[in-house]
Parts: structure tokens; C-alpha cells; sequence
């Protein structure tokens, strides 16, 4: 059996008190297999970001457990979801979060310096990693000299170079062009597929969705629905196409859709 | 609800940027002092005496006065760019909401009259307090006495302090929110972001290196003592020393940047980034910065080195008063004045020249004499120093008739100021020099000379000359003023003295009487008593008011400006440094997300706080140490001892700069954490909000 690596059980966060309360995630449980790609969705407001923020620790749920490799990081105090953070989880933005006055190979050595790994281990893992999503000759680039892709594999490999367990995408080809946000979508799953790396990603582009191997759905806060990828050689093309049918019932039923 | 957002945006501001309020507070309290100058005890005493310099010093005030607010338009201005950019969102919504931007203006300024009001109701007393204080102090160290002290509040100050303070507050804030409220709505809810001006690496390294030539060319200029020989040559230096530090800082951070790296560990990189970026686009802020350092450095240790002295007024002196004429008719005037009862015993100083020209020999043959300066001519030729050397032979060649002072008065004067006297052989002379012009290297050359013994020859008899030059002030002003002399035994005087003997009467004050009073009220009072006599006298407070003028007003001058040079640069710095870690605090927001915690972002910042401080500090020590000897050279014309009190008053000041600076950088470390901590803050709930 595979084993999990991410395991929520009953997550639940409420804004408000009383009559004002917004239950943004409403007692949502999931788990995420080692290896797997699994793809957030859902209208705005559906709560995904929120759910996604509160496993990257960004932000404390209000009841509920996350097990990441079997310890519970909700109950983490400050100090040790710091220690988790950029290094058991590797986090994608969708404004990639760079810093504009470092160099791409710098960008991409703070989390180990952050987290205290050794100069010469990480240099050799950024020449790895360079290999794999061609940055070499953007690592002595400032950000503001890279295209956004390149700023996207930046990110990438600052999120990788520390073998998190998990990797958690917010919107990864948001600010990015639809060539670009196809080749990133290319290199997650080579990531995913080659190296069996953990993705989580929120988005809501169907397109980018395609490429995960499941989908979860959601609505007002809980799952509403879950969309697997048929095992069968079903096609990108063909899970692309359930997924949109999907998101247009969500928006008011099938019927409207031509 | 005006009037309430008002105060409450105000105190809000105060607390928020509480190093500007309490520079700002500084600024009123040293111009309050400043402009209060006239009614100082010593002011009033030395107006008595000293009035035409008194009142050339006071008329300099209002240039002093416009400087300083010229000065400190640039700390209000700063102060208010970063107060008003962290304010932006909040008046974006005043506008959203449909504030109109004549009340937005009405706002800011109602504002700003009240922060204003605040600091000058904290600054004044506290001000009038301080200067109450340096008076007394001041009266009681140069032995005014603090009896006659009154009260005083000068409202003159407080208005030219409010007026100058609310003119300048004016213009800073008419000419900021001028260009804030013509913005569109847009600007307000945008986030401003650092952008890193790049320059290239070879020019940052030709800027940096041709800089450090520059200062280097202006350094050897001014300790040289090139500089000093003419005001174009000195205008030419400083234009030298400014062009250098300019060209140097603005290489200096795209060249660190290049060059140091930071620690691997941690978040090492980024501070040396953050730093480097900074000093690469702040550079000029940081050059001017440095400059009013170095400024305040001198200042503080010329004012220090003054201050020091004002101590030593009443030291060293044997006379309080000098009297010309009979000894009888002194003795009936003192009597009858009354001031004989303030007074110790008259005693008589002697002089008289030692004439040896021929042309005396017609009228005067029996008092002309012989004199050489035998072996102490041949001694002065085989000096090895060469300065030394050329300085006494050419000193002794002038000297063929010099003065001759009895013995007895001079152990007098040794006798008043409770020193040992003087023992003379039959045989023996002493050298005399004077205290107030003296020569360091001729002093240097005669104290070597008379390690070994020396003679010098009268009428063909040799006399040898005592081990020691003697250096005591004669008379209590300057009723006879003498370079060098001789001193004599009492015999040797009356038989070469000249046809016209020269008889002074000094006499000191009771010591009963100066511990009552202090001596300079003692001298004061004893000199109303004389005023209307028929005596020729003069009196110890001519000598001690004009030394103690050009201290009082050197000291209180350098010292205003130090504290306002220092209260400036330490503000832009403060100021600079906040708003850029508040543009880049986005930064500190991914590193959080990256797993880099309060403790470590904020030890990141402080390492920047105090690198960001030390490096126009240092730059302005470095310039000082080159600074403050070529100071020394072009001020006293030789390092000698007067140099020395100079570097031990640098020492003072390094201790009082890290004091100071220290200070800031704890309020600026303090309030960097506290923004830290809502940045991050801020970052997480957009985060979340997405």
C-alpha cells in the first residue's frame, strides 16, 4: 500500500463569531499518496486557497488534524512549523515570491541556508536540479531579468532543493502565459511521474488541472466532488473534458453547457 | 470627529516614529539654549567686560540660527516622506470614502501643528530647565559664583524656536503633501517596491577608487600644511575631500555587493544584500550623512577640548590686579576705595633692560654693558632638528638687549600662585619665556639646550643658566607684555639695571575672600571699587574675560552644532533605513514563508541596523583620524601639546558619539522588529485573503 503523506482529518476553519461566521473550510478530510499529483478546484470562494494555506502552515485551522508523514503540524507551535516550512514543504506561488535582490541561485539556496544545509550538499543539488529545468543560464540573473517561466522554475527548484515531502502549489501558471504555464505543467509532471514527487496544487485553470492524477472539488468549504484520472489510458484531452463538465455543473448545471 | 482623528493620528505618529518626535524634541531644546545664549550668567558677566565681542558673537546668531534651520529642513522633510509613505493606504481610503483632498490637506496640516505644539510644550521647559542648568554650572566652573543668579525665560527664544520651527515644518509639509494629494486615487493602494539601481561593476570600481584618490590628495594637502597657506589652496582641499567621499560612496555598494558575499549560514546572503542595495541606492543620503558626522566629530572635540578649559581659568596666576605708579600713592587710593580690605600684600615686580647698544653710550655711558649668549649660541647651532635649530638661532640673534626681571618679584608671583621659589646663585640666571607665546620649538630646543650646562656672559663674567625656563605670568593682564627676559638675583639687577627702572605692584585677593565670593566675582567687585580712583591698574578679569570669551563662545558654539549635526544625520539614517526595510518588507514576508522565523529575520535586521550605521560612521572616523591631525597641524602649527589635549578630547568624543549612536540604533532596531512583525503579519493575511 502506498503510504500517505498527507492526511486531513475534519479540517475546519471558521471566520467570525456568532451569527457573522464564515466557515471557509467546513470539516474537510483528504489524503495524499506518495507520489501523487492531486489538483484542488472549486469556485472562488469555495475555500481552496484557505485549505491549502492551512496545510502549508501559512495559517492556524480552527479544528482539525494535518498529518504530514504522520506528525500532526496543525497542533505546531510557531517555532516548529517553522522548521517544516520550506523544507518538508516545498511551496509553488503564483507570483512566484522571489527575492528581487537575490540571483536565482541565490534564491534558491536561502531555504537551505535558512535551515542550516551545508554550502557544498546544496550546491551540488542546484547543479541537479539545474539539469533537470534548464536554469543554467539563469542562475547568476536577477529576477527582474527573467521571464515569468523562468521565475516559475526558480521557484521550483528553491522548492525543491531540500526533497520536501510535499510539495503545494497556489496557482502556479496564474501569472503566467499559456505557453509558459504549459511547460511548467510539463515539468510538474515529469517531476511527479520521474521522480515521484508529491504535488498538491490549487487551481482553477482546467487546462493546468488535466495534468494532475485527481482532482478534488470544492464547494462552500467541503468536498464536493472527486475526480480521478481512469487508469485505463484515459487522455489528458478526455480528463480535461470531465473536469470542465464538472466545473459547469458547478456553475449551474450541465444543461447550459454546449 | 476632525479634531478627534487629529489627535489621534498624532499621538499614533509619535509612537510610531518616535526617533523622529525625539530628535525633533532635541532640535527645540539645542535651539531653545542656542537662542537663549544672551541671558547665560557668564553671557551677562562677559557683556560687562567684553561687550564688543559679546555682541559680534550675538549678532552671529542669526546666521548660526538660519543654518541650523536650513539643517534641519532636511531632517523634517525625511521624517515627513517616510511618515506620510507609510500613511498612503490609510489616505487612499480617507479618499475612497470622499474625503475631499483640500480636508485631506486641512487633515495632515492640523496634524502636523499638533505634533508640533506637542514637542515644543515637551522641548521648552525641558530647554529653559537644561539652560538654567548650564548656566549655573558654566557661572560655577569659571568662579562666577551662583549667587547673583536669576531666573530667567527668554520668550524671545521661544518665538524665534516656534517660528522657526513652524516655518520649516511648513515648507517640508506644503511641499510633500502638495505632491501627495495630486496623486491619483491608484497611487495610494499601490505598494511601493524598491527597485535595485544597477550600476556597472568596472565604473562602481573606477567611482570607489578615484573617491579614495581624491580624499588621499586632499589628506596630504591638509596634513601637509599646503592647505593651510592659502584660503584658495584650502577651498581647493575641502572641494578635493567632498568630490572624494561623494565618488567613494557612490561606488562603494555596487562594490561590496560585488565583493562580500555574506555568510552562507543563515540568512547571511540576504543581509549583505539587503545592505549593499541599500548603500547602493541611498548613497547620497549616506555621503551627507557622513559629512555632518565628521562635522559634528570636530565640532564635538573642539567644543569639548574648550569646555575642558573653562576649568582652568583661575589657574596659574599670580596677580590679581596690577597697579602702576608709587607704591604710597597705590596704598592711599586702596585705602580710601576701601578695596584694600579685599586685598593681600602689594608686592613689587622690577624690570628693567639690559641695554648694550652704543648709541646709549653718549648719554648713558655707566649702563651699557656687554652681553653674549655664549655657549647657549653654540649649542643652538648643533640642534640636530632642523626646525628647531633655525627657530632659536634666529630667536637668539634678535635678542641682544633683553629684559631683565628681579628675582624677588618673581618669587613673589611664584609665592601667590603657592609654588616654590626660586633659588639664584650669585652667578646664576634664569631664562624667561611667556606663557601665552610660547613656541613649541623653541621651547622644545631650550629645554634641550639646558640639559647640559649652559653660561652666557655680561660684561665678560660668565653666569650659568638655571636648568628650567620659567614661564609664570608677571602681571595680572597685560600692562607689560615679555617675550623673553632674564631673571636676576636682586644685586645682579640693581647693578646692571638701566636709567629707566620699570616698577609694577601686584597684588592677589584675600584666599578667604575668593572661597566666599569665587574669584571672579571677587575681582569684579573689587574692580567696581576702583572704577572711580585715580589709579593706573588693571585687573586679572580683562585676561581671564577675553581667554574666557573664546571659550565660552567656541565651546557653546561647537557644541550646538555637534548636537544638531549628530540629531540630523542620525535621523536621515534612522529614516532612510526605515522606509527601505518597509518598500523591501514584502521580502521578509517570503522568507517566512520559507521558514525563516521572527527571531532570525529580526537578527538579520538588526546586523543591518548596525552595518547601515557603522559605515558612514566609520568612513567619518576614518576621515577624522586623518582630519583631526591636519586640524591640529593648521591650528597650532606643530603637534605638540596642545595637540595632545586635542586627540584625549577625540577620545571623549568617540565615547559620547558611541553613547549616542547606540542609542539610535537600539530605537531603530526596536522599531524595525515591531514593523517586521507587521509586515509578516500583513503577508500572511494576504495570503490568507487570497
Amino acid at each position: 500500500m502506498d503510504k500517505k503523506i498527507l492526511d486531513i482529518r475534519s479540517l475546519k476553519k471558521y471566520y467570525g463569531k456568532g451569527e457573522n461566521i464564515t466557515k471557509a473550510v467546513d470539516g474537510i478530510s483528504f489524503y495524499v499518496l506518495q507520489g501523487e499529483f492531486v489538483g484542488i478546484m472549486g469556485p472562488s470562494g469555495s475555500g481552496k486557497t484557505t485549505l491549502l494555506n492551512c496545510i502549508a502552515s501559512i495559517i492556524r485551522p480552527t479544528e482539525g488534524e494535518i498529518f504530514l508523514e504522520g506528525t500532526d503540524i496543525a497542533s505546531f507551535n510557531e517555532k516548529q512549523q517553522m522548521k517544516y516550512r520550506g523544507s518538508k514543504m516545498g511551496y509553488l506561488f503564483q507570483d512566484f515570491k522571489l527575492l528581487d535582490n537575490l540571483t536565482g541561485e541565490e534564491n534558491i539556496l536561502m531555504p537551505a541556508a535558512i535551515h542550516g544545509v551545508g554550502m557544498t550538499e546544496s550546491k551540488k543539488r542546484i547543479r541537479r536540479l539545474s539539469d533537470y529545468l534548464g536554469l543554467k543560464n539563469i542562475l547568476n540573473k536577477y529576477p527582474s531579468q527573467m521571464s515569468g517561466g523562468e521565475r516559475q522554475r526558480i521557484a521550483a527548484a528553491r522548492a525543491l532543493l531540500l526533497n520536501p515531502s510535499v510539495i503545494l502549489a497556489d496557482e502556479p501558471t496564474g501569472a503566467l502565459d499559456s505557453k509558459n504555464a504549459r511547460t511548467l505543467m510539463e515539468e510538474l509532471r515529469k517531476l511527479n511521474e520521474e521522480q515521484k514527487r508529491t504535488i498538491l496544487m490549487v487551481t482553477h485553470n482546467p487546462d493546468a488541472a488535466s495534468f494532475c492524477s485527481r482532482i478534488l472539488i470544492l464547494k462552500d468549504g467541503a468536498i464536493f466532488h472527486e475526480l480521478r484520472r481512469k487508469q485505463n489510458g484515459e487522455t489528458r484531452k478526455e480528463f480535461y473534458g470531465r473536469i470542465t463538465d464538472v466545473m459547469a455543473q458547478l456553475g449551474g448545471g450541465g444543461e447550459h453547457v454546449l | 470627529m476632525f479634531f478627534k482623528l487629529v489627535r489621534k493620528n498624532g499621538r499614533k505618529m509619535r509612537r510610531e516614529n518616535s526617533i523622529f518626535f525625539v530628535s525633533l524634541i532635541v532640535a527645540v531644546i539645542a535651539f531653545y539654549i542656542f537662542l537663549s545664549l544672551e541671558n547665560q550668567d557668564v553671557i551677562i558677566f562677559l557683556k560687562s567686560m567684553e561687550s564688543d565681542a559679546v555682541g559680534k558673537l550675538l549678532a552671529l546668531l542669526p546666521v548660526f540660527y538660519g543654518v541650523s534651520l536650513f539643517l534641519l529642513f532636511f531632517l523634517v522633510y525625511f521624517s515627513g516622506l517616510y511618515q506620510l509613505g507609510r500613511r498612503k493606504y490609510e489616505f487612499g481610503v480617507y479618499l475612497m470614502l470622499g474625503m475631499k483632498r483640500s480636508r485631506l490637506f486641512l487633515l495632515l496640516l492640523a496634524e502636523d501643528i499638533w505634533n508640533s505644539l506637542t514637542s515644543l510644550l515637551i522641548g521648552i521647559p525641558v530647554a529653559v530647565f537644561l539652560s538654567e542648568m548650564i548656566s549655573l554650572i558654566t557661572s560655577k566652573v569659571v568662579g562666577l559664583g551662583i549667587i547673583g543668579h536669576h531666573f530667567s525665560f527668554s520668550f524671545e527664544a521661544v518665538l524665534l524656536t516656534a517660528a522657526g520651527f513652524a516655518g520649516i515644518k511648513l515648507v517640508a509639509f506644503a511641499i510633500l503633501s502638495g505632491k501627495m494629494v495630486r496623486r491619483e486615487i491608484q497611487y495610494y493602494f499601490q505598494e511601493e517596491e524598491e527597485t535595485e539601481r544597477k550600476t556597472g561593476g568596472l565604473v562602481s570600481i573606477l567611482r570607489l577608487a578615484t573617491g579614495i584618490l581624491c580624499l588621499a590628495g586632499a589628506y596630504s594637502l591638509a596634513i601637509s600644511g599646503v592647505a593651510w597657506s592659502e584660503l584658495l589652496l584650502m577651498e581647493a582641499t575641502v572641494i578635493l575631500g567632498m568630490i572624494g567621499i561623494f565618488l567613494a560612496f557612490s561606488g562603494l555598494g555596487t562594490v561590496l555587493e560585488r565583493f562580500w558575499k555574506g555568510g552562507k549560514k543563515g540568512l547571511g546572503i540576504f543581509t549583505s544584500r539587503q545592505l549593499t542595495e541599500q548603500i547602493s541606492v541611498q548613497w547620497k543620503p549616506l555621503t551627507v550623512a557622513s559629512l555632518l558626522f565628521l562635522a559634528a566629530f570636530c565640532f564635538l572635540g573642539y567644543g569639548i577640548s574648550a569646555a575642558s578649559t573653562l576649568r582652568s581659568q583661575n589657574a596659574s596666576h599670580g596677580a590679581d590686579f596690577t597697579f602702576q605708579g608709587e607704591e604710597t600713592d597705590i596704598r592711599t587710593e586702596l585705602q580710601r576705595t576701601g578695596a584694600e580690605n579685599y586685598l593681600d600684600e602689594l608686592y613689587e615686580m622690577r624690570f628693567s633692560m639690559l641695554l648694550t647698544d652704543e648709541i646709549w653710550e653718549e648719554d648713558h655711558p655707566e649702563y651699557v654693558h656687554d652681553f653674549s649668549w655664549g655657549t647657549v649660541m653654540e649649542a643652538a647651532g648643533e640642534l640636530t632638528d632642523q626646525n628647531e635649530r633655525l627657530t632659536l638661532e634666529s630667536n637668539l640673534s634678535y635678542e641682544t638687549e633683553p629684559y631683565l626681571i628681579a628675582l624677588s618679584g618673581y618669587n613673589e608671583v611664584l609665592r601667590a600662585e603657592g609654588k616654590e621659589p626660586l633659588t639664584l646663585d650669585e652667578n646664576e640666571i634664569a631664562l624667561y619665556k611667556n606663557p601665552q607665546r610660547l613656541v613649541g620649538a623653541e621651547i622644545s630646543a631650550l629645554e634641550k639646550i639646558l640639559e647640559n650646562p649652559q653660561k652666557i656672559a655680561i660684561d665678560g663674567v660668565n653666569y650659568s643658566l638655571y636648568g628650567k625656563i620659567c614661564s609664570e605670568p608677571l602681571v595680572a593682564d597685560r600692562i607689560i607684555t615679555l617675550d623673553n627676559a632674564l631673571i636676576v638675583t636682586d644685586e645682579l639687577f640693581d647693578r646692571l639695571t638701566g636709567p629707566y627702572p620699570e616698577s609694577y605692584w601686584n597684588s592677589m585677593l584675600k584666599p578667604e575672600y575668593v572661597e566666599e565670593e569665587g574669584l571672579m566675582q571677587g575681582v569684579y567687585t573689587v574692580n567696581e571699587l576702583l572704577k572711580d580712583s585715580e589709579l593706573t591698574y588693571e585687573s586679572y578679569l580683562q585676561s581671564m574675560g577675553r581667554q574666557l570669551f573664546y571659550n565660552v563662545a567656541s565651546s557653546y558654539l561647537t557644541l550646538y552644532l555637534a548636537v544638531i549635526f549628530l540629531v540630523i544625520a542620525n535621523t536621515v539614517i534612522s529614516v532612510q533605513f526605515l522606509m527601505h526595510q518597509r518598500k523591501t518588507g514584502k521580502r521578509c514576508g517570503i522568507l517566512s514563508l520559507l521558514g525563516a522565523g521572527y527571531d532570525m529575520l529580526c537578527d538579520s535586521a538588526e546586523k543591518q541596523v548596525q552595518w547601515y550605521f557603522m559605515v558612514p560612521l566609520a568612513a567619518a572616523v576614518v576621515n577624522s583620524i586623518f582630519g583631526l591631525p591636519s586640524l591640529i597641524t593648521g591650528m597650532s602649527g606643530s603637534a605638540g601639546g596642545e595637540g595632545i589635549a586635542f586627540l584625549l578630547s577625540g577620545l571623549v568624543v568617540i565615547a559620547a558619539v558611541c553613547v549616542i549612536e547606540w542609542v539610535y540604533m537600539k530605537a531603530v532596531m526596536h522599531l524595525n522588529n515591531r514593523q517586521l512583525l507587521s509586515l509578516i503579519r500583513q503577508a500572511e493575511e494576504s495570503q490568507e485573503r487570497l
